[in-house]
């Protein structure tokens, strides 16, 4: 069905129920007027009949006068009067119509009466008894007029309360049948009213809702033709821009995703730049220190072959200077250049400067043996490590850098070897033992202990200083994960400590708590087998840097 | 309009009621109805003037005896075996329906025995003629009745109503009537009346 014909429909039916309703209120509105009128006329008339009554007292009185005192006079007041009467009667119209009965018999009781009157006065006052008879007479009549009044007023009376119930129950039904007829009428034009929204307002907006979201399962089977066309048309139109949308939602997501992980891999790529720096710098400053001590080498090595020259050299003089002072009490002169260059003195104090110079020397060796050993200058490759002795190797270096107040503490109960690279468990070691240092923000005390039980060998690196959190705990072996300020730490040292003992086939654990300490566990297998080592330590260098790699790319 | 002007020119003149004169018409019916026993009846026939309504105003405030009132009237002495019994008295009293003729029995202690209607067209008339009616009106004397009216208001009281048994405009004529009747027969008739009162003493062994 089309709009137009809808349209035309609902109008004609509106037009047709209200003209129903106001033929129907009409009616009864006409019915209780005509009710009201007749009301009206019955009350004008009762007025009519009320003054009709003074007439016919006035009227009665002027006959009992004439009568009682025979005033011949008075006969022609009453017949006037009795026209008057009569006339008035003739006027009640509706009484005519409805009451007729006791209104004829009151015409003629009237009209029998009169010549009563007239009679009476041409009777002479000698003829008492005809006189009293018509006296009778006048008074019958008189007495059935007025009953029959009496009944025209009792009915009209009756007539006017039957009219003014029966125009106040028409009253009442109109105005039922009004409040009826309004609703009868309201719910059929809302009836109509739905019945419209449904076959047209409601599709249109079935139709504005598609541009919201495609609704492809919307039903427009009663709908008009033009909408169900335009429904078929938006339908398609709107669920491709809905898709289009969606799409285009979905694409805007992942661009800010890929922008966000783009803004944290500049950040990671910027921290591992400054990484890569300082390793670049710590690599220069091992490959200077190398240059350094293979410099510093070989003057200590002829410094120390000199001193042992040096130290037969002055056994020679020693022995040259005691035979000398044999020859003081013949060569009074030698004794006081013994005594002027003071030759004792030197003598006794030569040895123990030659010592202290060795001394020095050699620690001079060892620590240049140390650099060379911690500069990458020496591959890494397996070896048998002795733990004691790289982790007194490490102290050596890294205790120059400890502030005074840490003092360390050892405890190395066991000379137990492993296969293993020392560099990169001297690299964890330090790592470890800086940190402690770090943690330690007055006075403290880093403890080192080294146990081996069950093939397992056990370093146990602990401090005294501020100690962590559950959550710094969690998260300290992972990546970029740092407490330190920025710039400071890069977040890697765990991870790559973590990472070398575990290409050694061990573990490392935390234990912390806050102000109380920190104490680091590594656990390291005591194997033998060359190949495992080789392969894990290069699996898990590999990993690490996969790892660190994966943390920056966010892969 | 012509109407009333003949009425207002009716009550204005006086020789309308220049022979005003009110009796029984039929005075042995009557007579006979109000005292069955009776013998014999004498009529005395006096005027009421103005004097007499100067009187009846000043006792009865309020109910003025109108100008139609006045003129000739008759009392009727009835008398049995040689005894005056007591009075017949008719009165008219203006009503709706016109005059109300009614003919009064009254003792000789000027009280009323009974009545009569000799002319009422009202329908109400059954309502004054029972003997519950009645009996408010026997044996009342001229006090006895006023003390039925409330001369305040001027109208019968709620009493009076109660007794009769019917309140209306024929109600309250007959009462009107009945004190106006005794007051009346006292002021005109009184020499008769004493004149009776005395025989009667002087037969009295």
């Amino acid at each position: 069905m089309k709009i137009a014909v809808q349209s035309q429909m609902l109008v004609m039916s509106c037009f047709i129920i209200s003209l129903l309703s106001f033929c129907v209120l009409g009616l009864q509105f006409y019915q209780s007027s005509q009710t009201q009128t007749e009301l009206s006329q019955i009350e004008i008339e009762k007025g009519q009949i009320n003054h009709l009554e003074s007439m016919l007292g006035q009227w009665l009185t002027t006959v009992d006068l004439f009568f009682n005192n025979r005033q011949s006079y008075l006969v022609m007041g009453i017949e006037r009067q009795g026209i008057q009467i009569k006339e008035k009667l003739k006027n009640l119209e509706f009484s005519q119509t409805h009451i007729a009965k006791p209104l004829t018999q009151l015409k003629n009781h009237m009209n029998s009466a009169l010549p009563l009157v007239n009679q009476a006065a041409i009777v002479g006052p000698e003829e008492t008894e005809e006189w009293l008879s018509l006296l009778k007479e006048i008074d019958s009549k008189t007495i059935r007029l007025i009953q029959e009044y009496e009944s025209l007023k009792q009915q009209i009376k009756v007539l006017s309360d039957r009219k003014r119930d029966d125009f106040e129950a028409q009253k009442q039904q109109l105005v039922f049948s009004f409040i009826t007829v309004t609703v009868f009428t309201v719910a059929i034009l809302t009836l109509l009213g739905i019945w419209n929204s449904r076959r047209i307002i409601q599709p249109l907006t079935l139709l504005s809702s598609l541009s919201d979201n495609a609704a492809p399962s919307l039903s427009f089977d009663n709908a008009p033709l033009e909408i169900k066309t335009i429904s078929q048309k938006l339908t398609s139109s709107f669920y491709n821009l809905a898709k289009e949308k969606r799409q285009a939602e979905l694409a805007n997501q992942k661009i800010e995703q890929q922008n966000l992980q783009l803004q944290d891999t500049i950040v990671r790529l910027e921290e591992t730049r400054v990484q890569l720096v300082e390793n670049e710098k710590l690599a220069s400053i091992g490959q200077l220190a190398a240059g350094v001590a293979h410099e510093i080498n070989n003057p200590i090595g002829y410094v120390m072959s000199n001193l042992e020259t040096l130290e037969d050299y002055i056994s020679d003089m020693k022995a040259f200077i005691e035979h000398a002072n044999e020859l003081k009490n013949k060569m009074p002169q030698l004794n006081v250049y013994s005594e002027q260059y003071d030759i004792d003195y030197i003598l006794n104090d030569l040895p123990e400067l030659l010592d202290s110079s060795h001394s020095g020397l050699k620690r001079v060796k060892t620590i240049v043996k140390d650099l060379r050993a911690f500069s990458h200058e020496v591959p890494n490759h397996i070896e048998e490590i002795v733990l004691k002795d790289l982790i007194e190797q490490t102290i050596n270096l890294v205790r120059p850098s400890l502030p005074s107040t840490v003092s360390i503490h050892l405890n190395l109960n066991t000379m137990q070897t492993l296969h293993g690279s020392a560099t990169k468990i001297a690299q964890v070691l330090i790592n470890l033992m800086l940190n402690a240092a770090d943690a330690i923000t007055k006075q403290g005390t880093i403890s080192i202990s080294l146990f081996s039980e069950n093939n397992v060998i056990k370093i146990f690196i602990e401090d005294d200083g501020c100690g962590m959190d559950a959550e710094t705990q969690n998260n300290i072996f992972n990546p970029f994960f740092t407490t330190k300020p920025v710039g400071k730490g890069t977040g890697l040292g765990l991870h790559i400590c973590l990472t070398i003992i575990k290409s050694h086939g061990g573990d490392i654990s935390v234990s912390s708590e806050i102000d109380k300490g920190t104490c680091f566990t590594i656990s390291l297998p005591i194997l033998r087998n060359n190949d495992f080592y080789e392969d894990t330590l290069s699996s898990c260098q590999s990993s690490a840097t996969k790892s660190i790699k994966a943390r920056i790319t966010g892969d | 309009m012509r109407f009333f002007i003949f009425i207002i020119a009716l009550m204005l003149s006086p020789y309308v009621w220049a022979e005003a004169y009110c009796g029984l018409r039929d005075p042995v019916a009557m007579i006979s109805k109000l005292y069955p026993n009776y013998q014999s009846y004498r009529s005395i026939v006096r005027t009421i003037d103005a004097r007499t309504r100067i009187k009846v105003s000043e006792q009865l405030p309020g109910m003025p005896l109108h100008f139609g009132e006045l003129g000739r009237h008759t009392l009727y002495v009835i008398e049995a075996k040689g005894m005056t019994q007591g009075f017949v008295h008719v009165r008219s009293e203006q009503t709706r329906w016109g005059l109300v003729e009614i003919a009064w029995a009254i003792d000789l202690e000027m009280k009323i025995i009974d009545f009569q209607f000799q002319r009422c067209r009202h329908s109400d008339r059954k309502h004054l003629e029972t003997p519950i009616s009645r009996s408010v009106f026997q044996g009342k004397s001229l006090n006895g009745l006023m003390l039925l009216y409330d001369f305040n208001s001027n109208r019968p009281s709620t009493a009076y109503y109660e007794q009769v048994k019917h309140q209306g405009d024929l109600s309250d004529s007959v009462l009107k009537c009945a004190m106006k009747t005794l007051l009346v027969t006292q002021i005109v008739w009184q020499k008769e009346l004493d004149s009776i009162n005395q025989s009667l003493v002087n037969e009295v062994p």
